[in-house]
């Protein structure tokens, strides 16, 4: 991709629009190219500085909502013409809600102490043990959940160094507590973290989950956040969307893709993070668990992809990319087949070795058109990717489809597909477990 | 919950299901009627209004999944009568204090554009340049940064194509960029 392509795309790219193969061709782009890389330091410059700019706008544009339904409420407005003969009735029962509410809250018998403690989350599921400790008690019990646990609010919710936890409340919001981790629970979508890591994720713009610490109280309407806290302090990443950050000090807006460190001086500044998927990778398993169709599984397979040939850390993202096994075999599959991708030959080799490596059968149809590659190594790991999975070489191992005589090979590649004819039937349950992702590719 | 939900909801006298709608649909009004008026106070002003006006007549709204182009519709119409009413020297709202001119006011006032940037720090100076863009441009800016949704949304809302919607943005930061330049170079 040229400098001047890459740089009409810059916009887009930013806003996350392009589609996947523009993105990863930015992306190494930009890794290559100095110049382009300062273009696109320049325009999130910008874009910060819009979305700073405009933000008093926006805080503003929460209050008219609230001002709209006063004037609506004052008389002088007629309202629309189903309501009208609801009004009289409406502010009665408005009344005597508040009377019922002052009631409650002034004289609050033995009865409405007890219901005052309701459950506001649920704890879906865990890897390892995960500790509970009831509300107005000190003791922490121990819980292997087999079946979701309810979480009432004032219940603390803690992980042990082995284990992992998913937590899920009323509202939708979704907490991952990382080993070593507690938390407790005001109300729905109110969350304490006292130590250690989560992952915080808010399903929509009107979801209100605020994480708070010593500190800080965090908030990422309709996305998602890493929060991190020690005895030195806390640091949160944006993964998904934006997030806010409260202190005595302000408000801090954080781009996807920043952290913000705490103590960070008297004015921290959020700092853009060189792989935020990596610093959240305790989630994987978790993520694995929900099982098929899982896409913030698939975007971070894709983030790991497109990171391979980060010199320094590309074992660690390989190894990863085998950790996640099956789930991340659509990606890894897609790469391989976009034609742009054999312009980095040696990339699109290292993704087709982890496929061969990593698929399960759903992958046999899709191996076969890949030993007629015109890159020789990937025809070799289809091969191997075959081999593995049925058991089968059709005669040819598979470093034998390294020859660069494709005619002494097409004998062999006839064969495979005779074979698949045959035999599909036989795999036909085993195609059904391919990973959604992969299914709606198809 | 749906817009058609929630209309039927607020047409049976729930007023809680319109403050959800206006919730919804704010900050697209409010871009819409930044685009076409300067003054900040004053589009927030018609954007209540077109609220306002659209509670009063809901019960002409036909297709109530239709409530969010419906209102943006009302609040065009506010932003049009506002410029009318600005034009016969009639000012509603009571925006204007003594040392502001009518004319800072208008969004499309290019030659006060550069008296402004002279004086203003520098988010001024950014929002005096965006106010300073073509209108198309302009709109799909503040759409974009009040609405933070995607192309897909901001296209729907417009009634233009995604393609449309990356062009008019690309074009008005790469013109946001180059005037920011100019000024700083200057």
């Amino acid at each position: 991709m040229e400098c001047n392509q890459v740089q009409s795309l810059l916009s887009a790219w930013l806003d996350q629009e392009l589609n996947h193969e523009d993105h990863l061709n930015v992306d190494n782009h930009l890794s290559r190219c100095p110049l382009c890389r300062a273009e696109a330091n320049e325009l999130r410059l910008l874009h910060s500085d819009l979305e700073r700019a405009l933000a008093d706008s926006r805080t503003s544009a929460r209050q008219i909502p609230e001002s709209v339904i006063a004037q609506i409420s004052t008389p002088t407005l007629t309202p629309p013409p189903r309501s009208t003969s609801r009004q009289g009735p409406r502010l009665l029962v408005a009344l005597a809600v508040a009377f019922l509410l002052a009631s409650f809250l002034l004289f609050p018998g033995p009865e409405s102490r007890a219901k005052s403690r309701e459950a506001v989350a649920t704890v879906m599921m865990s890897m390892g043990e995960v500790q509970v400790q009831q509300p107005g008690t000190t003791q922490w019990e121990d819980h292997s959940i087999v079946a979701p646990l309810s979480v009432e609010s004032g219940t603390g919710v803690r992980t042990g160094p082995l284990s992992i936890c998913e937590v899920e409340d009323r509202a939708g919001n979704v907490v991952c507590l990382s080993s070593k981790t507690k938390v407790s629970y005001n109300a729905v979508g109110n969350v304490v973290l006292d130590s250690g890591q989560v992952l915080c994720k808010a399903p929509t713009k009107e979801s209100d989950l605020k994480v708070q610490t010593k500190n800080w109280i965090v908030t990422s309407p309709g996305g998602s956040f890493s929060l991190v806290c020690n005895p030195d302090g806390c640091r949160v990443v944006a993964l998904k969307g934006k997030t806010f950050v409260r202190s005595d000090k302000g408000v801090h807006q954080l781009q996807q893709g920043d952290s913000l460190n705490e103590p960070g001086g008297q004015n921290p500044l959020p700092l853009p993070v060189e792989n935020p998927t990596w610093e959240t990778r305790w989630v994987h398993p978790l993520l694995m668990k929900k099982g098929r169709g899982n896409t913030d599984l698939e975007q971070r397979a894709k983030e790991l992809l497109v990171r391979l040939g980060d010199p320094k850390m590309k074992l660690q993202y390989e190894q990863e990319l085998r950790r996640m096994g099956d789930y991340a075999a659509p990606v890894l599959l897609e790469f391989v087949r976009v034609p742009f991708a054999r312009k980095m030959p040696g990339h699109r080799r290292k993704a087709m070795e982890i496929l061969a490596d990593v698929c399960s059968s759903w992958a046999i149809p899709e191996l076969i058109p890949l030993l007629k590659d015109p890159d020789v190594e990937i025809r070799a790991h289809a091969a191997r990717g075959l081999q593995r999975l049925t058991g089968l070489t059709q005669g040819r191992a598979p470093d034998q489809w390294k020859t660069p005589d494709w005619a002494s090979c097409e004998k062999t590649f006839q064969a495979w597909n005779v074979w698949w004819t045959m035999h599909e039937t036989d795999y036909k349950s085993l195609l059904n477990t391919a990973p959604q992702a992969h299914q709606k590719r198809k | 919950m749906t817009d058609d939900v929630l209309v039927d909801q607020a047409l049976a006298g729930q007023t809680s299901a319109y403050e959800l709608l206006v919730r919804r649909w704010v900050n697209s009004v409010l871009a819409l009627c930044r685009t076409k008026i300067r003054c900040r106070h004053t589009a927030e002003d018609l954007t209540q209004e077109a609220f306002l006006r659209g509670f009063r007549n809901l019960s002409t709204l036909k297709d109530h999944s239709r409530f969010g182009p419906w209102v943006r519709g009302i609040a065009y119409r506010a932003c049009q009568d506002w410029l009318k009413s600005k034009q016969s020297s009639q000012v509603p709202f009571g925006v204007l204090s003594e040392d502001q001119e009518p004319d800072h006011l208008l969004a499309t006032s290019a030659n006060s554009t550069e008296q402004i940037v002279e004086q203003k720090d520098e988010v001024e100076r950014l929002l005096a340049e965006v106010d300073a863009l073509p209108e198309e441009q302009r709109e799909v800016i503040l759409l974009y940064y009040y609405e933070q949704g995607t192309y897909d949304d901001l296209a729907r809302l417009l009634g233009v194509s995604r393609a449309t919607v990356n062009a008019r943005l690309t074009k008005a930061r790469a013109a946001l960029r180059e005037r920011l330049q100019g000024a700083r170079r200057a």
